[in-house]
């Protein structure tokens, strides 16, 4: 037993915290324990480049490149494998510095796109749980404006520094998840009238912002030169390091799929393989421009079969998280013994708080949406990256018709 | 007055022990931001412990920063016992990580899912050695030192724990 105890928890090593995550961290230490802890990373940074600097040949002229270029040969290395000419600039630098020295723009600007998806993810749970209520929703909303706000400045930053190969990079990605989301939501479909009203506020103002990272994108890959030798060179360098991971992310997006297909709904199947498909004939296209030497087409190419790659592994990761929810709460159903058949939507805006009768019994009713009355009390969480909802809708909620 | 040399080892042991704090959390409230904020609560609570002039050796850093960590987690509950419907709202699957660096596979997730659902279902005195035990890697004898209980009990709620696990994957099927 305790090897597969072993085995059971052999996983959770990987859950970690992101670079972005623990830098945040450091910033409220700092204000509460008066100095840095940054030092404590800065020096094993300084162990870890040592133990590299012995082991690892790399071209002068490449490091120096790729040392004097920021964000978007930053974003190309960490694509990077190891035997890749970037790979050592991800380990030794990339990984490290990022997180060490004041994290770039465009390391912020991603991370707040994926704070925005992350919000609209959190939307999609709830509605597949039945519990997508006004007040919940609402807040959901806000902050996802707030993201999406947040990473368009940004984005806009990053081309006022002339830094237009990031800027292209991160609204694609920005883009790529939401489009994906957007999809996600157009297949959820409920019975309720509600639940649909609020999904279809939510895929408007996702559409919105699609669309304003949309242009970004366009605005700043039109500007990506190769004028200069010196320009040149570095896009080279990128264009090659996009290839590789576009190949990369194409290969692991239909073993992915392979392997998840079983989970997925028919739609949701057939939108998956479709963007698969487009992504490999976007990369096959790419790869030509690249041979012709026409970097500025073979850098949108690969960024767009990363990009569509990118939407296909949203909606599957999505989707199987779905399932598992649905799974859990049929189970949880049959379990209570009890399926009170209420498809009647109650209106829960203004719902009174602390209309809590239950807290006794709300153990053993789980994930029921059936439930007429609102348990517990309201505490939403205002914090920055979370929200915690104490409200249950009703209704119910069919995914993939 | 704390010397350089005090902050720079304890900002090491941050370095060292952020992600091993944050997972001990995670595992034990089910929740990636209750368990952020306890993991940086952990981190305050022993600068301070250490600031105030205690008695204080950083070859004692880890059990320290597990003892503090799982006293704040007791306190969490504590203060979450009267709103069980709450508790019962932050699902393993309702703390999407789906967009988290895209760097996660769906295997991990799911086997992160599952190992909370678990977790979730063992009483609480187990879930606390368990994820100790299994997922800090501390041994008994660690544990007994952090949760102040004596070795042999340990040992013994773990063989329960075990069976306990034992019956709800069982009841998985």
């Amino acid at each position: 037993m305790k090897d597969n105890l072993k085995k059971l928890f052999k996983d959770t090593s990987k859950l970690t915290l992101s670079s972005q995550e623990k830098e945040d961290i450091r910033h409220i230490l700092k204000t509460q324990i008066g100095f840095d802890v940054r030092e404590g990373l800065l020096t094993r940074i300084k162990q870890q480049r040592s133990q590299i600097k012995t082991k690892i040949r790399l071209m002068p002229l490449a490091l120096a490149l790729l040392l004097t270029f920021s964000g978007g040969t930053a974003l190309a290395a960490n694509g990077a494998l190891p035997g890749d000419l970037l790979y050592p600039v991800k380990v030794g630098v990339n990984e490290q510095i990022r997180s060490a020295i004041a994290f770039t723009t465009e390391a912020e600007a991603n991370y707040q796109g994926d704070l925005a998806a992350r919000r609209v993810a959190e939307i999609e749970q709830l509605a597949a749980q039945g519990k997508l209520d006004g007040q919940v929703k609402e807040s959901a909303e806000a902050r996802f404006e707030s993201h999406a706000d947040k990473t368009l400045k940004l984005i806009e930053d990053l081309e006022v520094k002339g830094n237009f190969d990031a800027a292209a990079a991160v609204s694609s990605r920005f883009e790529a998840s939401l489009e994906a989301h957007e999809e996600l939501i157009a297949n959820i479909s409920g019975t309720g009238d509600l639940i649909r009203d609020r999904l279809q506020e939510i895929r408007s103002r996702i559409n919105s912002r699609i669309e304003a990272a949309g242009e970004a994108r366009t605005e700043a890959e039109a500007q990506i030169s190769s004028d200069s030798d010196e320009a040149r060179t570095r896009l080279q360098v990128v264009v090659e390091a996009k290839s590789k991971q576009s190949e990369r992310r194409l290969n692991s997006a239909k073993n992915d799929f392979e392997k998840y297909e079983p989970r997925l709904n028919t739609r949701v199947k057939s939108e998956v393989r479709s963007k698969i498909e487009a992504a490999e004939d976007a990369h096959i296209k790419a790869m030509s421009d690249l041979e012709s030497e026409d970097l500025q087409a073979a850098f949108r190419g690969f960024q767009e079969s990363i990009s569509l790659t990118h939407q296909a592994a949203v909606m599957m990761k999505s989707w199987v998280s779905f399932s598992v929810q649905l799974d859990r709460r049929d189970t949880s159903e049959m379990d209570n013994g009890e399926m009170e058949d209420d498809s009647s939507q109650q209106d829960d805006e203004g719902t009174p708080e602390g209309d809590d009768d239950s807290t006794g019994s709300s153990d053993e009713e789980n994930d029921t949406e059936v439930e007429a009355n609102v348990e517990g009390e309201i505490d939403i969480d205002t914090s920055d990256s979370g929200v915690d909802a104490g409200i249950r809708s009703n209704g119910r909620v069919d995914i993939g018709l | 007055m704390q010397t350089d040399k005090v902050k720079k080892r304890f900002a090491q042991a941050y370095e060292e022990y952020a992600d091993a704090i944050f997972r001990h959390c995670y595992f034990r409230v089910s929740d990636r931001e209750k368990a952020k904020d306890l993991m940086q609560e952990t981190f305050v609570r022993t600068w301070k412990y250490i600031e105030s002039g205690n008695n204080f050796s950083f070859k004692e850093i880890r059990p320290f920063l597990y003892k503090t960590a799982t006293n704040l987690v007791i306190d969490e509950y504590r203060k979450n016992k009267g709103n069980a419907s709450l508790d019962k709202m932050q699902e393993k699957g309702f703390d999407v990580e789906v967009d988290s660096g895209f760097e996660e596979s769906i295997d991990t997730k799911l086997a992160i899912d599952r190992i909370t659902n678990v977790l979730d279902q063992l009483d609480d005195k187990y879930k606390e050695v368990i994820v100790m035990r299994y997922i800090d890697g501390l041994t008994p004898k660690e544990i007994s030192k952090i949760t102040d209980d004596t070795a042999n009990n340990i040992s013994v709620k773990l063989n329960r724990a075990t069976k306990q696990i034992k019956k709800i994957i069982q009841h998985e099927g």
